[in-house]
């Protein structure tokens, strides 16, 4: 099974078109780049429950949490909501003064050359802060239906299987990191690769 | 947080500031806020009031541009017939077209050829399409200046000039990549009126261009996708605009479309729907929207649709005949014939949009690919003798 994240680009491309409208030509950059932030944060945030969705039972099997994949994606959603106002709004702004803080594979500094040179007028530097905010906006959407086919009963690599469509072989998953990168690879990056297409220079 | 919830917090947000108490008093004395354009012009009002008084800062204006964009949204959202709804949060900045049609007019070298259209479609008339000369370079230049923006107007301009002459190696790449952005949802300009156009227009020649041969070579799927895809984008158009006068054009095209692909659209619309109603009604919503918008009632060539339409209805075909035509056939007068019609193609054009939104009608970039090398193999190079040729008939001669 390869996983349709067509209604996740939509929602992306929208909210780019939404942003485009509302902020200036300068403040776009970096808004764009701030919601990646915002997102990732949460994510890291939250990454317990996601990975406590692969609980073991007294006898090492995994625990089956709910039976409908849906019912367990639902309640992660909910606590990405809760999350992201309770405990990333309120900080997010300072901890992005670290720009050298890594949150899953990147940190805010990487961006930072990149938002001033769109700011400045830079095409393809926008377009690659686009394009970065859909994938990882695709790639945590990824990570919570793991989470949700973990809590059926799956083995964190069956979830991958079922999610790609293939067979890895990788150290124990542990951290948020970790899971960004496989699923974005195997999962964003391979839809986009077929599917995104580029808004036109925001004039 | 939904829409909703964004809106109340924005609402809310501007709402609990000190002076809106104060204004919002007063100016309900003198104005009503019952719809949501009274509401807008509300905001409006506040904002100079607060702009005066030297409190309005960027905190505010971006408040305000939540508030009036999740109503779009939330509008939009419980709309009924989202073919007729157009999300201005959504629409991207193309103002830069005007610019374009400018610079594009440029490109005319003012010459005027005629051509006649062939095979005839009237037994007494003769039709003629006027060609106008465009300076190839300054069509390049043109072009290159707007091709990032890989807007299907744009893209129909240029690449028909080039494959209306022949020049098909250098206009059918253009009409390919405009064609991949627009066969699959989303479109990024399905809230730019000059998008729609531009998409419309853009299938309708790649049909026209390809003629039979996606039947030819096992494409038929996609041949209907094409004409549903037309369909959709002629409908949209016409519905967003609240057929404003090119609509004109897209109801006699539209009502030209599903005669000229009877069976096909026998099966797009649903059993028991004759496409020669939604013909006799096409043409006359055509020649009405042209009334509406000011064009003389009966002037050459549009009263061509009211008799186009009457004919079909009282002989059944262009040409008159004794049979009775749909007067006889159908128990109902031409102008309920008309009614059916329009209502049927708003329910079609609805069906369609779903259909789109669930990415069924997408045609994949290989599939495009596969279409176009069918075409390339057809369509070769002849733009130095279909020059020669027109110069036969060019209108305003000079002297050289």
């Amino acid at each position: 099974m390869r996983t349709d994240l067509r209604h996740s680009l939509n929602e992306g491309m929208n909210n780019l078109m939404t942003w485009r409208n509302r902020y200036s030509k300068t403040e776009y950059p970096e808004k764009v780049v701030l919601n990646i932030f915002y997102r990732k944060y949460t994510m890291e945030f939250m990454f317990p429950d996601i990975i406590g969705c692969y609980e073991k039972n007294l006898l090492g099997k995994p625990k089956v949490k709910w039976n409908d994949f849906n019912e367990g994606f639902q309640k992660l959603k909910t606590t990405y909501g809760s999350t992201a106002v309770s405990k990333t709004q309120p900080v997010l702004l300072n901890l992005l003064t670290n720009t050298q803080r890594n949150v899953g594979n990147t940190n805010y500094g990487i961006f930072t050359p990149l938002i001033s040179e769109a700011k400045s007028g830079n095409k393809a530097k926008l377009e690659e802060i686009e394009y970065a905010y859909l994938y990882y906006l695709l790639t945590d959407e990824c990570v919570l239906l793991w989470g949700a086919f973990g809590g059926t009963g799956l083995t964190k690599i069956e979830a991958i299987g079922k999610m790609s469509g293939l067979i890895i072989e990788t150290e124990e998953i542990k951290t948020y990191g970790q899971i960004e990168q496989v699923l974005g690879q195997l999962c964003a990056a391979a839809y986009l690769k077929e599917h995104y297409k580029a808004l036109p220079p925001n004039v | 947080m939904s829409n909703e919830e964004n809106l109340r917090a924005a609402l809310h947000h501007l709402m609990g500031l000190e002076e809106h108490h104060g204004f919002f008093d007063s100016y309900q004395k003198d104005k009503e806020i019952k719809t949501s354009s009274d509401l807008e012009a509300f905001f409006n009002a506040f904002k100079a009031h607060m702009f005066n008084k030297g409190k309005w800062n960027n905190e505010l204006e971006i408040t305000l541009k939540i508030i009036k964009e999740q109503s779009d949204i939330i509008k939009h959202q419980n709309t009924d017939s989202p073919i007729f709804s157009v999300n201005k949060s959504r629409k991207l900045d193309d103002s830069w077209i005007i610019e374009f049609q400018k610079e594009f007019q440029q490109c005319l070298t003012g010459d005027k050829f005629v051509e006649e259209i062939k095979p005839r479609r009237y037994k007494t008339i003769t039709e003629n399409l006027i060609l106008y000369g465009v300076d190839g370079v300054k069509l390049s230049e043109v072009y290159s200046k707007y091709s990032e923006f890989n807007h299907p107007f744009v893209n129909y301009s240029v690449a028909s000039v080039l494959y209306n002459a022949k020049n098909f190696s250098n206009g059918l790449p253009i009409l390919k990549e405009g064609i991949k952005s627009i066969a699959s949802y989303p479109n990024h300009y399905w809230n730019n009126e000059f998008g729609i156009e531009g998409a419309a227009w853009m299938i309708g020649d790649l049909l026209y261009l390809l003629g039979n041969l996606l039947d030819k070579n096992n494409l038929r799927s996609e041949k209907i996708k094409l004409l549903k895809l037309l369909f959709l984008y002629m409908s949209r158009y016409i519905y967003m605009t609240k057929s404003n006068l090119k609509s004109v054009d897209f109801y006699s095209n539209r009502a030209r479309i599903v005669k000229s692909n009877y069976m096909e659209f026998i099966g797009i619309f649903w059993i028991g729907v004759n496409p020669d109603i939604q013909f006799i009604s096409d043409m006359y919503l055509a020649h009405q929207t042209g009334m509406n918008n000011g064009l003389p009632m009966f002037t050459k060539p549009f009263d061509q649709f009211y008799w186009d339409s009457m004919k079909m209805y009282r002989h059944g075909s262009h040409i008159p005949n004794s049979s009775g035509g749909y007067q006889e056939i159908e128990d109902r007068t031409w102008m309920e014939l008309v009614r059916d019609g329009e209502i049927r193609s708003i329910m079609l054009a609805d069906k369609l949009l779903k259909e789109f939104e669930n990415y069924e009608l997408n045609i994949s970039n290989s599939t495009i690919d596969n279409i176009f090398s069918i075409l390339f193999e057809t369509k070769k190079d002849d733009l130095e003798n279909y020059i020669k040729k027109i110069s036969e008939r060019k209108l305003n001669k000079t002297e050289k």
